[in-house]
């Protein structure tokens, strides 16, 4: 009777221990994971940004260069209009962008840009106004 | 007696062998786990490391593209031409006129504050494309060189008006990719 009792000791300390490690290193896992997730949304925030940015520039351009935007953008109080572009830079990036005049030679811009990483999207959103200043120029401020 | 002493005190080659046989597989385990989680801990690290530093010069560089009158460089219109250097007039000097000229130099970006000069009036600085009574171009003199970014593998530039900006940055084998546009009031 003794010795059955001392013999399930070793089997004890080896289910001890290999709970210990098991938790130990569960919660390394899970902390390295956590960490991971994190460093790929920053990769994928900034990605995002950047991307929403260009559209933003684009833009700008679109209505700097192109004379019908131009006119359009100065003549008309309630114009509005979109573009998009896929495939920007590398493939599964892409963004689209809302102009709305608000005044003549005023207009927000919403521009929303998608990064595409394996099968989910991530997406960010953001605004701007842009004015026709006095001397000509399309001036953009960020909201 | 004999029996009695082997059955009360220590533990049968069985259970020694069993457990050190289960305690080395287990830290042999654990040990290649930590290895691997330590090393993709690293990695995002150098990730997150290089997009800081590649933010820092692709807003300054965005900032000064944005607010320039005079992009000296011509720019190719594709990406597969791009250019790894950027010359344009300074924006943020206003009183005198001096260029801005960003490069990769190995692994590094680094800005040159560049003025030109005739050697006959050396304190009055020029506009690069300056001649004198004699058709002479102007000197150059570097008044400032700093390393703006590091871990950089691949700087490209492409694009009229609307320039484009292409950054790879690579650190302990990982590589970020980071694009951006600037339309610029470049009025040459």
């Amino acid at each position: 009777m003794r010795y059955q009792q001392k013999q399930g000791f070793i089997l004890l300390m080896v289910l001890v221990i290999t709970t210990t490690l098991f938790l130990i290193v569960t919660a390394w896992l899970g902390a390295t994971i956590s960490k991971n997730n994190l460093f790929n949304s920053q990769n994928t925030a900034n990605s995002s940004q950047y991307l929403a940015e260009n559209a933003l520039q684009y833009t700008v351009f679109k209505i700097s260069t192109d004379e019908d935007w131009l006119e359009s953008f100065t003549t008309t109080a309630d114009w509005q209009e979109t573009l998009d572009d896929e495939n920007v830079f590398v493939e599964g990036q892409s963004w689209q962008v809302k102009i709305q005049n608000t005044d003549l030679g005023q207009a927000d811009i919403f521009a929303t840009s998608t990064v595409k990483i394996g099968n989910k999207n991530y997406r960010k959103a953001i605004t701007a106004k842009i004015t026709n200043s006095e001397d000509g120029l399309i001036v953009l401020n960020y909201d | 007696m004999a029996n009695n002493i082997k059955n009360k005190n220590g533990f049968t080659l069985v259970e020694i062998i069993s457990f050190i046989g289960l305690t080395t597989l287990l830290l042999f385990l654990t040990y290649n786990i930590l290895v691997l989680t330590s090393r993709s801990s690293s990695n995002g690290s150098a990730i997150t490391e290089s997009l800081e530093n590649g933010k820092i010069f692709l807003d300054k560089i965005t900032t000064d593209l944005q607010q320039t009158t005079n992009v000296v460089t011509i720019l190719p219109i594709t990406a597969e031409e791009k250019v790894s250097e950027i010359v344009f007039q300074d924006p943020n000097s206003l009183d005198v006129i001096k260029y801005s000229r960003y490069y990769l130099d190995e692994t590094t970006i680094n800005k040159q504050t560049i003025v030109y000069y005739f050697p006959d009036q050396p304190e009055v600085f020029v506009n690069l494309n300056a001649r004198d009574d004699e058709d002479n171009p102007p000197l150059s003199l570097i008044e400032n060189e700093e390393i703006i970014a590091n871990n950089i593998s691949e700087l490209g530039f492409y694009g009229n008006k609307l320039i484009n900006v292409d950054l790879k940055l690579s650190k302990n084998n990982k590589v970020t990719h980071l694009f951006t546009s600037v339309f610029t009031r470049n009025d040459q």
